[in-house]
């Protein structure tokens, strides 16, 4: 969904929501949010191999820190869906990765303190979602599916070799390529 | 600081997605932390993932799950500023310690770290993880490592000085983002000692036979 100056109306409606979220607390925007995007952290985490109940729990669990961290959020670093991407990652990692938590956990205090702020180069929140889905469509579909492997099934790259039957040089490739056409299409709307 | 050497975008991508092993992406994380470059290539990564989250197909919770939700908000305590770091990186002119380093060693400098000897001029201590192996390693001025490959990837980040190898002249700041079939040996400049961190997903392979008799002893 796209408006006259082409820039994605989703990507805005739910920016607007969080603002709403951090200045009044209010609850319906904040439902909104839940609505739409608590069934696909959902499916994220059950893709990464969490079992239901846990599934459901840390869901709710990272709608809940959208609620409270609203406040924090910088609309021009990120898109909503971007940062709920992290914010599932963090609490994957920090119940089933457990090892992993303490290189993360900073990365959320970077980011909350404003490391990169002033960087305009680390701003990812002007994409235009429909572009970049644009780019992710044009991908050959063995390219996507490495990328939905390593993203969405928790993946690594020797994993997804042997999962597909492709060499773990292709792998690499196909998920170099992807990130490139995101940026490409990055690099019309800048 | 002016970084030549960068971490290879599919490796950015795997610690995006959360995928490294934690000996791996505490290398990754230490780098980031000097590097916009890579720091600007991970938000790209990351972006990403949030695109396929606006993609994934649906699955949604049960009411309940709604409800409860709804129900806990009033209950939440009152948003907090962003707390300010109690750690900062140390970033000096000769040395640089990650945050990372610092708050998983509770160290301030490298002299702190129960150094073991493996050979002469080379000593090296082991990181307290154990997914994957992560280890820094000191090398005396201008003394080399023993050729090897790896059994699997290898990142390894420049700490204090240098070295050089076949791939070229590493710095304070750089890392090496190495697969499996690369064979080096890197040589520590002249001037100074050097630290690195490194990381990896399974061990190191020597090559011929004086390394591989060495190696029970320098376990690596």
């Amino acid at each position: 969904m796209t408006d006259s100056v082409g820039e994605s109306v989703d990507a805005r409606h739910w920016i607007s929501c969080m603002e709403q979220v951090a200045s009044q607390r209010d609850k319906q925007s904040f439902m909104e949010l839940f609505d739409y995007f608590s069934p696909r952290v959902n499916a994220y985490l059950l893709g990464m191999g969490v079992d239901s109940g846990l599934a459901e729990d840390l869901s709710q669990e990272a709608l809940l820190a959208l609620w409270n961290k609203a406040h924090l959020y910088q609309p021009r670093k990120a898109a909503v869906s971007t940062w709920l991407f992290r914010v599932a990652r963090n609490l994957w990692i920090d119940r089933l990765r457990k090892q992993r938590a303490t290189v993360y956990e900073l990365d959320d205090e970077y980011l909350e303190a404003g490391v990169g702020a002033e960087d305009p180069e680390e701003d990812t929140g002007a994409l235009d979602a429909d572009r970049i889905q644009e780019a992710l469509d044009a991908l050959p579909r063995n390219q996507a599916q490495v990328v939905f492997k390593a993203y969405f099934e928790g993946k690594s790259h020797s994993e997804i070799a042997a999962d597909t039957g492709m060499p773990l040089g292709s792998v690499k490739s196909s998920l170099r390529l992807a990130l490139q056409a995101l940026r490409e299409k990055y690099g019309e709307n800048v | 600081m002016n970084i030549q050497h960068h971490l290879q975008p599919e490796t950015l991508m795997a610690y995006a997605a959360g995928t490294l092993p934690a000996a791996m992406a505490l290398v990754v994380g230490c780098h980031a932390e000097r590097c916009s470059q890579c720091r600007k290539e991970l938000r790209s990564a990351e972006a990403l993932g949030g695109q396929m989250l606006e993609t994934v197909a649906a699955k949604p919770l049960p009411e309940a799950a709604r409800n409860n939700v709804m129900a806990l908000l009033d209950q939440q305590p009152l948003p907090e500023r962003a707390p300010a770091s109690a750690v900062a990186s140390t970033q000096g002119d000769d040395s640089f310690l990650p945050k990372r380093l610092k708050s998983l060693l509770g160290i301030d400098n490298y002299n702190q770290l129960k150094w073991r000897k493996l050979a002469p001029g080379i000593e090296k201590f082991n990181l307290p993880l154990d997914e994957g192996k992560s280890f820094m390693l000191r090398i005396g001025a201008g003394l080399a490592m023993p050729v090897h490959t790896h059994k699997g990837a290898e990142l390894t980040l420049l700490l204090q000085g240098g070295y050089h190898d076949k791939l070229g002249s590493f710095h304070m700041g750089d890392v090496a983002d190495l697969d499996s079939s690369v064979e080096h040996q890197p040589v520590a400049f002249d001037d100074e000692p050097c630290i690195c961190l490194a990381g990896m997903d399974a061990g190191l392979r020597f090559k011929g036979l004086i390394p591989t008799l060495m190696k029970p002893l320098t376990g690596l």
